[in-house]
């Protein structure tokens, strides 16, 4: 590189200084993939559900469909494996709900906060691929992608959530 | 999984290595641990029970997402913002890793901030702890707690470069502009500094802690991309403070200014937001944390003919393969040791091209510290758009060495001149480190 035949242009425009009125932000604008898709779905009318506060009758979510997940104070949980990732636990809510998908391939789970979410497979944790997120932005905050298997249900568990009500919609990555 | 950094293996490298003369014998080398479980890092030594309870603590802190004071049933959780750039430490240094992204242009990831700096006006200001923008602060806080405003946004625009080695073979760089917006208290002032930074990784803080003060060229401090804090303490608390609002002992008070009334009236002085004894145990955490070793090192030989190449190179004069350690071990007793962190915590000048603006537009000369590349190797095995440099311009090694002008000039140049395959084994070094 040579810098001296760079042309340095001001690197900084800030578009405020002049006293121009701040225009309303799009706080969904931070997202580094194209999430068209899954804001389309958070636009919709969820459909609400209980979470699971532990193994057993735990209820099943469809890929492309926006759930409202009413969740549990997280102590009083039990979670199929530890959620890997630990953290203070004090007001946090978690919960369980299965995920069925009807083919293998990366799919990405969006969630209305920051909160925490281990994909379980086969009673292990399936490894995330990358994860995305808006500052500001509730719908969604955060997306977590995953390459799954299929077959067996999988297991969707949220921890460390500020909220006692999330909302959640799981959805093909693109290829 | 095991690591060819393994004492062993190093000594060899290092003491058969062309030049090896001038290294002081490798007596222990510490640092460097194999992650079986990429969220569950080791501490660098074995930890007796209390201060494994207090690391393991303190690596929950660092993960813990914080809510807004008034939160029901927050309890410790309590204490983020009202303005901030994210609620926990683990959003920006995930697992403890170098900040992810910039992946593409537009608004900034989360893993990277704004510091503002407003450049002195005839009165010395502690370099340690430059003002900040009247109206913002020390950090330009994207996010609030609901009932605040934010401070703004920022944009990236990439311009390309595209350049060619002397041999022919094509390169390209990406150089940032930033596009500030939604400001939410006005402009900026016009003798500020926008320096964007991205999240650097945690690994081995407490080791670069324990190098002796005469073995580095030291900046005004040691720790930050600048080397402008002084300690972990010191960075860690400003972090808390600043990125996330959230108070401590050490820092009483967050990035409000008095421009920012409603903010300021969130402050309770008296009362830090996190307990001290949660900053014990985070600086436990990162004090101890080791360095991931790299899953797939290279073969010793290949190591060695490396590290030849790369202090032939010239790379060496600052990304000091290894430099002495004297800390105090878990049991109390002291520990000489010998640590690989390629670098000399000095600060130098990398020419215009990687220095920070002010808000006029104009260059404002600037100074980084060399950055420490234990740890690449386990970065390139986990990430697949990894980035480099203090704002994440550089998508690969490469692109980062070619960035670097200024003190740098001349190792670049050389770079640039070797051959092509030698260009390729130098950069399969650097990156399994």
């Amino acid at each position: 590189m040579r810098a001296e035949k760079l042309t340095l242009i001001a690197a900084v425009i800030a578009t405020a200084m002049a006293g121009a009125p701040a225009i309303a932000a799009d706080p969904c604008d931070g997202f580094s993939w194209n999430v068209t898709h899954e804001r389309a779905i958070f636009a919709t009318p969820p459909i609400a559900i209980a979470a699971a506060a532990a193994a057993g009758a735990v209820p099943t979510v469809e890929v492309d469909k926006l759930y409202d997940i009413s969740l549990t104070p997280q102590d009083k949980v039990t979670f199929v494996v530890t959620p890997a990732k630990k953290a203070l636990a004090d007001g946090a809510y978690a919960g369980l709900v299965k995920l069925h998908i009807p083919s293998a391939g990366k799919y990405r789970v969006s969630m209305s906060d920051g909160f925490w979410i281990d994909v379980i497979a086969d009673g292990k944790f399936a490894p995330t691929e990358d994860f995305t997120g808006s500052h500001e932005c509730r719908a969604p905050r955060k997306i977590v992608q995953y390459p799954l298997p299929a077959g067996n249900d999988l297991v969707l568990q949220f921890s460390n959530a500020s909220s006692p009500d999330v909302k959640v919609t799981v959805t093909a990555a693109p290829q | 999984m095991r690591s060819s950094w393994t004492i062993a293996a190093l000594c060899t490298l290092l003491c058969t290595a062309p030049g090896a003369a001038v290294l002081a014998p490798v007596a222990v080398l510490i640092g460097s641990k194999p992650y079986i479980d990429h969220r569950d890092q080791p501490p660098y030594l074995a930890l007796p029970k209390p201060l494994e309870d207090q690391y393991q603590l303190g690596h929950a802190v660092f993960n813990t997402p914080f809510v807004a004071l008034g939160t029901p049933n927050a309890g410790r959780r309590a204490g983020l913002g009202p303005i901030f750039n994210a609620p926990s430490c683990d959003e920006c240094h995930n697992e403890g890793a170098h900040g992810r992204g910039p992946d593409y242009e537009g608004a900034m990831p989360n893993s990277m901030v704004v510091q503002l700096e407003a450049l002195p006006a005839g009165v010395s200001t502690d370099p340690t702890d430059p003002p900040g923008d009247p109206v913002y602060g020390r950090l330009l806080s994207p996010a609030a707690v609901e009932g605040f405003t934010a401070e703004g946004q920022v944009i990236i625009h990439y311009h390309v470069l595209q350049r060619t080695y002397p041999d022919g073979t094509a390169w390209t760089l990406r150089r940032p502009e930033y596009e500030i917006t939604h400001l939410g208290y006005g402009p900026l002032a016009a003798n500020v500094v926008i320096k964007p930074r991205l999240a650097p990784a945690i690994f081995g803080l407490g080791l670069l802690e324990s190098v002796p003060g005469h073995a580095a060229q030291p900046g005004p401090g040691r720790f930050g991309w600048q080397a402008i804090a002084r300690s972990v303490r010191d960075q860690t608390t400003r972090a808390l403070a600043r990125e996330m609002g959230v108070t401590s002992t050490d820092r009483p008070e967050d990035d409000c200014t008095s421009a920012e009334m409603r903010c300021l009236q969130q402050r309770h002085p008296q009362t830090p937001e996190m307990s001290g004894e949660l900053l014990e145990a985070l600086l436990t955490f990162e004090k101890w944390l080791s360095v991931p070793a790299n899953p797939k090192a290279l073969p010793p030989a290949q190591q060695a003919a490396g590290l030849q190449l790369f202090r032939a190179t010239g790379c060496s004069g600052c990304h000091l393969p290894q430099q002495p350690v004297l800390l105090l071990q878990p049991d109390g007793q002291p520990l000489k040791a010998t640590i690989a962190p390629f670098t000399d915590l000095g600060i130098h000048d990398l020419g215009p091209g990687l220095a920070d603006h002010e808000v006029s537009g104009a260059v404002h000369p600037t100074r980084f510290r060399t950055a420490p590349l234990w740890g690449i190797g386990y970065r390139l095995s986990r990430e697949s758009k990894p980035t480099f440099l203090h704002d994440g311009r550089a998508r690969s090694v490469e692109e980062a060495v070619l960035w670097h002008d200024g003190e740098a000039a001349v190792v670049r140049e050389r770079f640039a001149h070797l051959p092509p395959e030698k260009r390729a084994q130098l950069l399969r070094f650097v990156g399994a480190l």
